[in-house]
């Protein structure tokens, strides 16, 4: 799209600007100081503030909604134009009381101290005076606090509450005589509807809002006792010396402060959007996580456990030191010890046992390097392919289904594509609590840009209550409605002829493939109406670009791979890839699940998507490495078990996952854990998993060492170490390169960057980056064969020789079946709070004083039908494992399904303990979602039960 | 079969352990620093003899209570409009004129002088003779400016109270 640009005088200078900018943005990319305290880029101009007042053509007005125009002459010094701005100010000021260096938000970027400074304010005109009584201060939330009498009522958490965030919980009460923030309709913030994304804290101009963690503790001063220091504050508003004074003091203040709080960005570990931030902190305490307006993919924007969830790195059960199994305990050992063990059992046992005897798996927590180098050593030291990581529980069935049709296993495009869209299909997730901040701009496109929005769950999740149309379909039939609609397409004519004649392989097969999937067939599999599925038809017909995102409801069902194919094929056949706004968007779970199959964890895949078959490809790694590969796939984490289970695998690498508790039906992975001759494994808690280690290796969360995570955009992000690591814990590619050097590798890494270098110059699709291109707020997504970023995949043709895309042909498979007496589907997933099993999300007090404990979610139909209301206690028991939990009643699920989440560690509450062997045919991922159980009646009567829900 | 195991046993240092690697750290410490320590702790011997050790120290203890006490001091009116006065003077002086200011500071002086040797005469002033001296160039340029000093005070006056 051509851009068209005006030209305007400022100040009698003239400046370009792209037309539809406003004068504020021309101003702040000019580097023009200007007053604009309730600007926030993200959003549409709040104008309440009036601080940015200027003389536009010789008339006031506010230079944050006023588009410039060719011709404007913009005159800030206008005296008009200050005087304006200085009663905007006064009458700001008479909501605050600047007490600046006993404040924990004189930082140096509070925006109001630092524009009162600009503005050289030195008296104010109207006297400030308190809205409420001073003890009246909203401390009820476990993470931040509310105080009225600091509000200027600015508006700017309302309005990132409700246009950002669209959580649209806070308002300012105008009816009141003093104006000021609220929650819901006046509740305090702890029973309110707030979601604790913190979004509204980071964004308050001053410190009305203000992080917990902080009070008390980021000033030199603002620790004093409520008793010394509010007669100080009292002396300096008694004595009203001019401002300048106070700000002088203050900047002094300001600047100790700054060389004693470290700022360090990091990239989030909770979930695959990839929020990028600052950690503040004094020493090992974390003052606060500020977001930044550079972040490429959050901007200001964070959920509860990115803002506030970061406890468990200081928890007392960090593990700070080696252990080993010694009769039937674990004892503390030093790292040379512990790593001699290892090294020379992993060896001996390589050694007698041959290949194959040592499996390995990587996780998709630690960072790319830490993957390279698990494979790297799974294949170079160890002479196997047997390596795989945690996206064979959630992500492979959508990498497969990628790969079968446009080439890549990644995101078409990026989140801005998906704000972008016309229409937005979400399959099987829940984005709204898995992937928080990408949530908020498809809410925010559907709220304000007129985006269309499907949802296709078997649980009414804030998404599904949020869009346009909200469909049921029988549990594991998702494929059959997606065909279906790509059918009824192709038969109105309504499919994109020119894009598959130009971009397509396999049309002609690929319809026959559909004839089958007729409405009648699908409404009869699906129970989703023949009106319904013309509904969608007809939507993605209309829709300017179609986004379909999906997650674990598609992928672990036992045709998770083929219905991730049947969302690329809709997409292909509706033109739906290769321009902005469309494409298919698996939305991965865990912070780096895209970046560990990147780096070649993965049984049949080199790093960058090599394939293992691939001879070239193998030629250059085995160059590298000095060693032949395989170029046979090796085993995936599912094959490894069955592999010690019948006794040919005899040891294990594991690194960051707890396979105990995700790995489906648990009761059969603590057998096949218990059956191996040696176990190592490397995490940062004593996990289920690592019970069952010969030696634990203490490792080090991504707050303490450097390197990089991809997000689910294909996002290379670096993260800098914000924290020393804690007692004698190690960062994982530490660990792995001692372990590999005592079985005579000869690395040399001195830090990540090294084997990033390493990494990048052996796989194509990294070529273009390295530190310094990542460096600071910088990324860089892969997706070109040249190595060079490309946040929308395919412009140039898809991923194959011909850069044609392909049909994927497949039949829907029938789900796993079960006797009848198993009458109930129980269904799984996340919560907004928690992070997957829970292991680091149980260690935070506040998140735990929000969610304290695990429920089942029951619908009211069935509640009535087997005489249970929410408190009760029943026991669900299905062929392979019982969990006995309390009930909590609600219309999210319906019928006979239920809802468990999945963030529990206890063996009465983990999903894992009911789920069964049924896996996705093609990549083995456990189909966790077809599992069934029957229910039976402990305590009926009702018990308190405590949930935020 | 390798059963899972949820016991830690910790290498818990002894007291006498836990002391010596204290010591040891300290005479690493020491010997690193030598000379620097050796004038601190000269330094602290006289800061000692004098007496400020123990002041401050108690001072310390006492921080709590003295920073109430000196907050219940300055925080009186009479301070308060003491602080308010000094802070208006300065402010004013701040925005005067330099040069003028010295002039009329010299005068000042020049007339506190000419005046003192006035009254040490004896001399009485009678009508007739503030009439004649109305004359005189000097005084007539001291009336001048006190009558205008005055019409200037009585200007920014009126200012104030609206």
């Amino acid at each position: 799209m051509e851009t068209n640009y005006v030209t305007v005088t400022i100040n009698n200078q003239q400046y370009f600007a792209e037309e539809g900018k406003t004068v504020v943005q021309i101003l702040n990319e000019n580097k023009i100081e200007h007053p604009q305290i309730c600007y926030v880029p993200e959003v549409d101009p709040i104008q309440t503030c009036d601080t940015c007042i200027v003389s536009i053509d010789g008339k006031l007005a506010r230079s944050c909604s006023t588009v410039a125009k060719e011709g404007m002459v913009i005159d800030l010094q206008a005296p008009a134009a200050k005087e304006a701005r200085t009663e905007a100010m006064d009458r700001i000021l008479e909501n605050h009381l600047l007490y600046c260096t006993v404040c924990d938000n004189n930082n140096g970027n509070c925006k109001l101290h630092n524009t009162a400074e600009m503005m050289e304010i030195a008296h104010q005109e109207y006297p400030y005076t308190p809205k409420v009584t001073p003890v009246d201060v909203d401390m009820t939330h476990p993470f931040y606090r509310y105080d009225a009498n600091q509000c200027i009522a600015c508006g700017q958490c309302v309005e990132v509450c409700q246009s950002l965030q669209v959580n649209e919980t806070l308002s300012i009460d105008w009816e009141a005589e003093r104006p000021r923030v609220i929650w819901d309709a006046g509740v305090s913030i702890n029973e309110s509807s707030c979601v604790g994304c913190g979004q509204c804290v980071t964004i308050c101009p001053c410190n009305a809002l203000m992080e917990k963690s902080m009070l008390g503790e980021a000033g030199f001063m603002t620790g004093l006792e409520e008793d010394i220091l509010t007669p100080m504050i009292d002396l300096i508003k008694t004595v009203e010396p001019d401002y300048t004074t106070i700000f002088a003091v203050s900047e002094v203040e300001a600047a100790m402060r700054e060389e004693r709080t470290k700022k360090t960005k990091t990239v989030c570990t909770f979930c695959g959007v990839g929020c990028s931030f600052e950690v503040w902190t004094k020493d090992r305490k974390i003052l606060k996580v500020q977001p930044s307006h550079d972040a490429p993919v959050n901007a200001i924007s964070t959920c509860v456990k990115g803002k506030f969830g970061w406890d468990f790195v200081n928890s007392k059960e960090r593990l700070t030191t080696p252990l080993i199994r010694k009769n039937g305990e674990f004892v503390e050992a030093s790292w040379d010890e512990a790593l001699d063990l290892v090294a020379s059992k992993l060896g001996s046992i390589k050694q007698e046992y041959g290949k194959g005897s040592v499996g390995f798996i990587s996780s998709s927590k630690i960072t790319n390097e830490e993957n390279y180098v698990i494979q790297k050593m799974a294949r170079q030291v160890f002479e196997t392919n047997d390596v795989d990581n945690c996206s064979r529980y959630c992500q492979a069935p959508a990498t497969d289904g990628l790969f079968r049709t446009v080439g890549m296993g990644g995101d078409a495009g990026t989140i801005k594509d998906i704000a972008k869209a016309g229409l937005v299909i979400i399959v099987g997730a829940n984005p709204a609590e898995g992937h928080p901040v990408l949530a908020t701009r498809v809410k925010r496109a559907h709220k304000l840009h007129g985006q269309k929005l499907i949802v296709s769950d078997l649980r009414k999740n804030e998404m599904a209550e949020r869009s346009d149309l909200f469909v049921r379909p029988k549990q594991g039939t998702d494929q059959v409605w997606l065909m279906a609609v790509t059918k009824y397409m192709i038969d109105q004519g309504w499919h994109d002829a020119d894009f598959i004649t130009e971009n397509v392989n396999f049309f002609e097969d690929y319809s026959k493939s559909l004839e089958k999937y007729t409405l009648e067939y699908a409404e009869k599999v699906t129970g989703i109406s023949q009106a319904t599925i013309i509904n969608i038809a007809e939507m993605v017909r209309d829709a300017d670009g179609t986004c379909i995102l999906w997650g674990m409801g598609v992928t672990q069902n036992t045709g998770g791979s083929d219905t991730s194919a049947a969302i690329s094929n809709l997409l292909l056949a509706t033109g739906n890839y290769r321009r902005p706004g469309a494409g298919a968007y698996p939305l991965r779970g865990h912070n780096n699940v895209q970046g560990a199959c990147d780096m070649g964890s993965l049984p049949g895949w080199l790093p960058g998507y090599q394939h293992i078959t691939d001879d070239a490809a193998r030629a250059k790694f085995e160059k590298a490495y000095g060693v032949t590969i395989d170029s046979k796939p090796g085993l995936d984490n599912i094959q490894m078990l069955k592999s010690i289970d019948e006794g040919k695998m005899k040891a294990m690498f594991l690194a960051g996952e707890d396979m105990a508790l995700v790995d489906s039906n648990a009761n059969h992975v603590h057998d096949v854990l218990s059956k191996l001759d040696f176990f190592v494994v490397q995490d940062i808690f004593l996990s289920r998993t690592a019970q069952y280690a010969d030696v634990v290796l203490p490792a080090a969360p991504s707050l303490e060492k450097d390197g990089t995570f991809t997000n689910t955009e294909r996002r290379v992000q670096r993260l800098y170490q914000v924290l020393p690591t804690l007692g004698d814990s190690k960062p994982d590619w530490w660990i792995v390169q001692e372990i590999a050097n005592r079985l005579g590798a000869g690395w040399n890494y001195s830090h990540p960057s090294d084997i990033y270098d390493e990494m990048a110059s052996l796989s194509p699709l990294f070529s273009g980056a390295n530190y310094d291109v990542l460096e600071g707020w910088n990324s860089f997504l892969w997706g070109s064969n040249e190595g060079v970023s490309t946040p929308l995949l395919y412009v140039d043709g898809f991923n194959f020789p011909d850069k044609k895309a392909r049909f994927a042909i497949a039949d829907w498979v029938l789900p796993a079946q079960f006797e009848d007496q198993y009458d109930l589907y129980i269904n799984n997933g996340r919560m907004l709070e928690h992070f997957h099993e829970g292991n680091m999300t149980n260690k935070s007090e506040g998140i735990q004083r929000k969610v304290p404990e695990i429920f089942v979610e029951v619908s009211p139909e069935l509640a009535d039908e087997r005489g249970i209301s929410t408190g009760s206690v029943i026991r669900l028991v299905s062929p392979y494992g019982a969990l006995k939990l309390p009930v909590l009643v609600t219309d999210r699920v319906s019928g006979n399904e239920l809802f468990l989440p999945m963030n529990s560690t206890k063996k009465d509450s983990a999903i894992n303990f009911l789920t069964g062997p049924a896996v996705d045919h093609r990549t083995h991922t456990p189909a966790y979602k077809q599992t069934k159980v029957r229910m039976e009646v402990i305590q009926s009567k009702r018990r308190r039960i405590s949930t935020s829900c | 079969m390798a059963e899972p195991i949820s016991f830690i046993r910790k290498n818990i240092p002894t007291e006498e352990e836990i002391h010596q690697q204290k010591l040891d750290e300290l005479k690493t410490l020491l010997t690193d620093n030598e000379d620097s320590l050796n004038k601190i702790m000269g330094i602290v011997g006289e800061l000692n003899s004098m007496g400020v050790l123990e002041a401050a120290e108690k001072m310390i203890l006492a921080k709590e209570e003295i920073t109430k006490i000196a907050l219940g001091q300055v925080t009186r009116e009479p301070v308060t409009n003491l602080m308010n006065t000094v802070m208006g003077a300065t402010g004013a002086l701040m925005a005067a004129d330099p040069e003028k200011t010295t002039t009329l500071v010299k005068s000042t002086v020049a007339g506190i002088e000419s005046g003192s040797d006035f009254l040490k005469t004896d001399k009485q002033i009678r009508i007739r003779d503030l009439m004649k001296v109305m004359k005189d160039p000097d005084i007539n340029r001291s009336l001048g400016f006190g009558i205008h000093f005055l019409k200037g005070m009585g200007q920014e006056l009126k200012n104030q109270d609206k």
